[in-house]
């Protein structure tokens, strides 16, 4: 048998993957593109809430907002840790890396318009967070970062969680409520692309065949909606989905994927779109793609050139 | 780039009394007294009962799991 066969099957079966030499080439690739996406999307999160985090209307709402900010750089830096371990360069990653070329959601190149967004940014991105990354603590046959989920998924939680009490407190206000009303309607189904490609379009998966993952993107998918969906309708939140009895699962009320404005952050619901323009979308990058990494890799190069003066 | 004298140190932790001490992370610092800062600024969780860094190059291994592809010439391509 080849060494891909015995490591699927093996890996099926509950084998847990500890170091480079219980891996084939094909696994290592398909976990270090993993876990790129990973602590990319944990760093690149933060420019998008430091856009709007001093417009808290609390200390302890800063406070909260900052504390996560601190969290999801524990959280890249449990996945780069992990990829240096597994013989990537690290720093050529981080500092040398052109933005364009950052593995984060297409979501997080844009900034936010207020505080409200930061709310739903939390309780609709960061479930998309724990709902993935909570599929890789229950089911991912690496056994290194299977323990360094342990951490993130209890911070996850309580992230999404703080989104959804700045939710559920500005649809008490009759003014807030129009805000939340708008974000939502740009951010859910931006939530619902965190998953990927459908599955039936899909020829083979990697990250299932070596259970780098348990679940499909559609059946990802469902989990997320399952507990976003009744969050909102329970606080009055309108959104384009519902669930279906007869087919057993929640289904959308609008064309996905479908066109995106990016200027007005608004989706063209009247123009359906598929999913190679999706990803050509993503490729292109969003607004503020150049401007959020060049802030992560600023100071690095600033100190970078002041050792080069200083010699 | 910066990194290039940096060591790699292995944090274990134990919430509470009588609890197992559990291998938490990693950080990497120049030194032992930036690797006890960065570990406890990284790994705040929980409001561990103790704590350590060990710089891994210290640590002995008595022995390692049974490598799936160990071979005399490496990992398997």
């Amino acid at each position: 048998m080849d060494p891909s066969t015995i490591l699927k099957e093996k890996v099926q079966n509950g084998f847990i993957v500890e170091g480079l030499e219980d891996m084939n080439e094909e696994y290592l690739q398909a976990l270090k593109q993993t876990l790129i996406i990973v602590g990319d999307t944990e760093l690149l999160s933060i420019p998008p809430l430091l856009t709007v985090y001093d417009q808290a209307p609390t200390l302890n709402n800063k406070i909260t907002a900052l504390a996560i900010m601190q969290d999801e750089i524990g959280h890249a830096h449990i996945a780069y840790r992990l990829l240096k371990d597994l013989g990537q360069n690290i720093d050529d990653l981080l500092y040398k890396r052109e933005p364009h070329r950052w593995k984060n959601p297409y979501a997080f190149d844009f900034e936010l318009s207020n505080w409200i967004e930061l709310g739903v940014f939390n309780a609709f991105f960061d479930r998309a967070g724990y709902t993935l990354l909570g599929d890789a603590f229950e089911y991912t046959s690496y056994g290194p970062w299977k323990r360094a989920l342990v951490k993130v998924d209890k911070e996850e939680l309580f992230h999404l969680r703080n989104g959804e009490v700045i939710m559920r407190t500005a649809m008490q206000d009759p003014e807030l409520r129009e805000e939340v009303q708008k974000a939502v309607d740009w951010m859910f189904l931006m939530a619902l692309e965190f998953f990927g490609v459908e599955d039936r379009l899909k020829s083979r998966s990697a990250q299932l065949e070596y259970r780098l993952k348990g679940r499909t993107n559609d059946e990802l998918r469902q989990k997320w909606l399952s507990t976003a969906v009744p969050f909102c309708e329970s606080i009055g939140v309108k959104v384009p989905a519902h669930y279906d009895e007869q087919q057993q699962k929640y289904v959308l009320d609008v064309p996905f994927p479908c066109k995106f404005d990016p200027v007005n952050k608004k989706w063209l619901v009247d123009q359906p779109d598929t999913w190679d323009n999706v990803i050509k979308r993503f490729k292109q990058r969003g607004p503020h793609n150049k401007q959020f990494v060049e802030r992560i890799q600023k100071g690095a190069k600033e100190l970078e050139q002041l050792r080069k003066d200083a010699v | 780039m910066v990194a290039t004298k940096r060591k790699t140190f292995d944090i274990f932790a134990r919430i509470k009394r009588g609890d197992p001490l559990t291998h938490i992370g990693t950080v990497e610092a120049e030194n032992e007294h930036l690797a006890k800062v960065y570990a406890s600024f990284t790994y705040d969780e929980e409001d561990w009962s103790e704590m350590t860094v060990v710089d891994r190059s210290q640590i002995v291994w008595v022995k390692k799991p049974n490598w799936l592809f160990a071979q005399k010439e490496g990992r398997v391509r």
